[in-house]
Parts: structure tokens; C-alpha cells; sequence
């Protein structure tokens, strides 16, 4: 992806600079408000910037850079969160594979609570709530564990429905060998089920770093944050807001690519029939 | 014909006693006697739903039933789960649908349980493998996946893997009613040799020209009984149960 700024000219008198970076375009040009009725089409998103032409456009850039600033805050939230969530989404989505009765009750109770309870509550609550009664936790703990957990909830439920979605004929035949039960998990089902499900990690990774948007409501200066602290200091809310989806793309697309990739390799390793 | 083996003097080498089984009100298995000899070759059939894959479900545990027991080689089975580590060590099992692990190599398949449930080495569960794998005559696609194999290439690999682990017994289970017309010679033909040597098997199947050729017993089963135990010879032609014979003139028309 290059960036390229190039003199165009427009449905109006002016001229206008635009800025293509992957689908989304930035249009800077003086008349704002007004998007050129073909580019609002074709465009993900066509962003008219107040006016200054090219200059606007740079300081814009700064912006990004700004921003980008929070980047190692976010990448170490999700990170973090990461730690949580994959030893939850393994251990409760197979915990709530293997049991029944009272026990798969109180395991599916723990991940609705996660999956099922808004993250920013959830942040507040262990951020405000948990010292009150003696546990303090620092902002990046609470933000990596509330986020992991969430995620991990999300997660786990693709591990049960991917060690679910398995013929029984496969386990029979684990048995029919003598191999234990422990066994018959990690030899055979875990790795079918997981790489039949890691499409599904890889959207679930993806809603863990967009996730840690919130992660400024508990003081961390992630990219969100950065922004805001920019929007403090200048008054060009498009200019910043619009920096902040790009640096969210930019951080997420290549997120996307690898998960595509991915899901090419495990369609290929799946072989011509493997239905039976 | 195959000759028969010395039917007195082989020992019991499983002997099911007053076997019953319930799906919930649904009695699928009613009071069975039956006695395997080491050597036997026990065609199982009968029609659908009449308990012919249950039963020998039973043998190797992966079923449970509620009442009667199953020895295997002096080893009781009961309603328990407490033996059926030792059951599946000494049986052997080929299913309809193949069950081979598709995450996993030819090799690998025949070689998984050779390590794990068995401690061998590397080295010898692969000599061990492809000296199956020869005998079922695909050596070559040791390295393929189970996913790139036809349906009789890979139940022959489901046979080899079950061989493996030098079974006292091998239960096939309609080991060619998933399989395409041409295929199914195939796996009868490494079937049919496996008889020759001697392995005791009891297989559940339709195929009655294989019936005929290979077993030396015929079980008929009808709504979970038995009903008819004879030799091969005498089911054929002087089934005595008007069920079996009805069966019988069904399926011999075709």
C-alpha cells in the first residue's frame, strides 16, 4: 500500500487533494460537507477535510502518527489479553464439552458471565469496584483481563462446537485402539477441531484488538486515548477521528490477510473427500 | 470354501452369556448366547435394526449392556467399564465409515496407537505399519492422507491399522456398505485373505457370496435375538427359522 498524493480535478472550480490509502480515501479540498457523488460510491469512505489543501493533509498525517503513538498500548493489551484468552477458550470449551449435568451448568455459567456482560462494565467494575473491597489491579491487568476473558468466552465456544462438530465415528475409533480418553482429546479431536476452527480465532483476535478501544476509559493510552489527548490540543475532530480508523485499520487488515491465508491452508489440508 | 477349523478342540476365545440390552424401552439385545472359538469366522446378519452391530458393539465395549456377560480370553466384561481397556487391546475393529483420523498420515494412523497405547518405538511402530500396510496391498500411500485415498483404499488402511496392533480378534462392522460396487472386491479380497491365516474374525454384513465363501458360521439375527447359529453349509441350505429363511430367499434373489 503506497500512499499517494496527487492534484485531481474536481466537480467544483477548486482542486482537490486525495489521498489513497488501500480503500479508503481522504479528499481534501475547501468545500467540506460536499462528497463528490461517483467517489462517495466507488470509496469505502470519502473524508472531506476543512480547508488548507495539501498542508491539511500532512498535519493529518502527523495526526496519524500521533496516534500511532498508542499503538505499543494496544498491541500490549492484546498481547496481554491473549494470556487469558486462550487458556480460558481451551480449558472451558473443552470442560464444557466433556461434562453434563450440574457440572457443564456451572461451567457454561462462568462463560456466559464473561461472553454475556458488556465490557465496559465490566471494565468499570473491576476497575472501581474490585479496590473497594481491597483488590487493586492495575489499569492494564483489568484491560487485558476483562478484554481476554471476553474474548476467550467467544472462543470457547468455537473449541466445544469445533470438538462438537466431529463425527463420533472418530472417537469410536480412538477407543476401538485402546487409546484413553486424554488421549482420544489431544491425539485426535483437538487437532481436527482446532484447525477446522481457526478462521474463527482469527475474527475472534480481531474483536480483541478493537476491543481495546475501550481500554482509555481506564486510563491507558492506547490509540484511542492518543486521539483524544490530540483532540484536546486541535481543534480538527474529522481530521483526528478519521486518523484513528485508519490506524485501526491498519493495525486490523493485516490481521485479516493472515486469517485468510490461513483458512486457505486448512481448506487445502481438508483433502478432496474428506466428508467421511 | 475355506476348510472348516477343528471345531472341538479350539478353545472359546469369547463366550457371551445371557447378553441384554436396552436403548431406553427399546430392547435391542435379548439374551444372547453366543460362543466365538479362536479361529472362528462368524458371518453376523439379519435384517436392519435387529442388533447385529450392537452386539458386537458389545464385545469390544463400546457399548455398555445392562445385563449377562462377555469373557474374552478369561477376561469378564461386565456392566462395568472396568475391563474394557484389556477388551480393546485384544480386539481389533473395522467400521462402515473407515473412522480413519484425517489430520493424520496413513502412517500415522497405523502407527498412533503402536506408541501410545502400546510404548513402542518410533522405528518399530513404522516397521510394524508398513508390514500391515503391505499386507493390505497399499504400501505406497503410506505418506498420503486419508482425504486424497478411495473408500476401499482407505478401509483396507482401517483394516491394516486395526492389525496393528496384533488383534486376538477382528470385529467388522458393514465394512463394505459404505463402499462404491467396484471397491467393494477390493476389501473383501484382503478380508478373505486375512481369513486364510487363521485371524478369528466375526464380521456384520450383507455380502452373502462373501458369507458363503469365508465363514465357517452363520448368525442370523432378527429384533435383537439370535435366531439361527448353524454352520455355513446348514444356513444355507436348511435355515430352519422361517425369518432367516425369508431373509434368506430376499437376499439370495439378487
Amino acid at each position: 500500500m503506497a500512499l499517494v498524493i496527487q492534484d485531481r480535478p474536481h466537480h467544483q472550480t477548486e482542486d482537490c487533494h486525495v489521498a489513497r490509502f488501500g480503500s479508503v480515501s481522504l479528499c481534501a479540498c475547501s468545500h467540506p460537507r460536499q462528497v463528490h457523488p461517483k467517489k462517495a460510491g466507488i470509496a469505502g469512505a470519502t473524508i472531506t477535510i476543512c480547508r488548507g489543501g495539501l498542508r491539511r493533509l500532512v498535519s493529518t498525517f502527523e495526526i496519524w502518527l500521533g496516534i500511532l503513538q498508542g499503538v505499543r498500548t494496544t498491541a500490549t493489551v492484546t498481547a496481554y489479553g491473549l494470556v487469558f484468552a486462550v487458556p480460558f477458550a481451551l480449558v472451558f470449551g473443552i470442560a464444557q464439552f466433556l461434562t453434563t449435568g450440574l457440572t457443564r451448568f456451572l461451567v457454561t455459567a462462568v462463560i456466559e458471565f464473561w461472553r454475556s456482560s458488556a465490557v465496559v462494565v465490566l471494565l468499570f467494575v473491576f476497575y472501581y469496584v474490585l479496590p473497594v473491597v481491597g483488590v487493586t489491579l492495575s489499569a492494564l491487568t483489568v484491560s487485558a483481563l476483562v478484554l481476554g476473558l471476553n474474548a476467550g468466552g467467544y472462543a470457547s465456544q468455537a473449541v466445544r462446537a469445533g470438538l462438537q462438530s466431529l463425527p463420533a465415528g472418530q472417537r469410536e475409533a480412538g477407543m476401538a485402539l485402546g487409546l484413553s480418553r486424554a488421549q482420544i482429546l489431544l491425539l485426535v479431536e483437538l487437532p481436527q477441531a482446532l484447525v477446522a476452527m481457526s478462521p474463527t480465532f482469527v475474527n475472534t483476535l480481531i474483536q480483541l484488538v478493537k476491543a481495546t478501544a475501550l481500554v482509555s476509559l481506564v486510563t491507558l493510552t492506547d490509540m484511542t486515548f492518543r486521539a483524544k489527548e490530540i483532540a484536546q490540543t486541535q481543534n480538527n475532530p474529522v481530521a483526528i477521528y478519521s486518523a484513528l480508523l485508519l490506524a485501526f485499520f491498519v493495525v486490523c487488515y493485516p490481521i485479516t490477510l493472515a486469517g485468510r491465508w490461513l483458512e486457505a491452508r486448512v481448506n487445502v489440508e481438508k483433502g478432496p473427500s474428506r466428508g467421511i | 470354501m475355506l476348510s472348516p477349523v477343528a471345531a472341538v478342540q479350539a478353545e472359546p476365545l469369547v463366550q457371551i452369556e445371557g447378553l441384554n440390552k436396552w436403548f431406553g424401552a427399546l430392547h435391542v439385545l435379548n439374551d444372547i448366547d453366543l460362543t466365538i472359538r479362536t479361529g472362528a469366522r462368524i458371518v453376523v446378519c439379519g435384517p436392519s435394526g435387529s442388533g447385529k452391530s450392537t452386539l458386537i458393539r458389545c464385545i469390544n465395549g463400546l457399548e455398555r449392556f445392562q445385563k449377562g456377560t462377555i469373557q474374552l480370553e478369561g477376561v469378564t466384561l461386565g456392566q462395568s467399564a472396568r475391563n474394557t481397556a484389556v477388551a480393546r487391546r485384544q480386539t481389533g475393529m473395522v467400521f462402515q465409515s473407515f473412522n480413519l483420523f484425517p489430520h493424520l498420515s496413513v502412517l500415522a494412523n497405523c502407527t498412533l496407537a503402536l506408541r501410545r497405547v502400546l510404548g513402542k518405538s518410533m522405528r518399530e511402530a513404522e516397521e510394524i505399519a508398513m508390514h500391515q500396510l503391505k499386507a493390505v496391498r497399499i504400501p505406497e500411500k503410506a505418506n498420503a492422507y486419508p482425504g486424497q485415498l478411495s473408500g476401499g483404499q482407505q478401509q483396507r488402511v482401517a483394516i491394516a491399522r486395526a492389525l496393528c496392533l496384533n488383534p486376538s480378534i477382528i470385529l467388522f462392522d458393514e465394512p463394505t456398505s459404505a463402499l462404491d460396487p467396484e471397491m467393494i472386491k477390493e476389501v473383501l479380497d484382503v478380508m478373505t485373505a486375512l481369513a486364510r491365516d487363521g485371524m478369528t474374525m466375526v464380521c456384520v454384513t450383507h455380502e452373502m457370496a462373501f458369507a458363503r465363501e469365508v465363514a465357517d458360521e452363520v448368525v442370523f439375527m432378527d429384533a435383537g435375538r439370535l435366531v439361527e447359529h448353524a454352520s455355513c453349509e446348514d444356513f444355507f441350505s436348511t435355515a430352519v427359522h422361517p425369518r432367516a429363511r425369508l431373509f434368506l430367499d430376499t437376499i439370495l434373489r439378487h
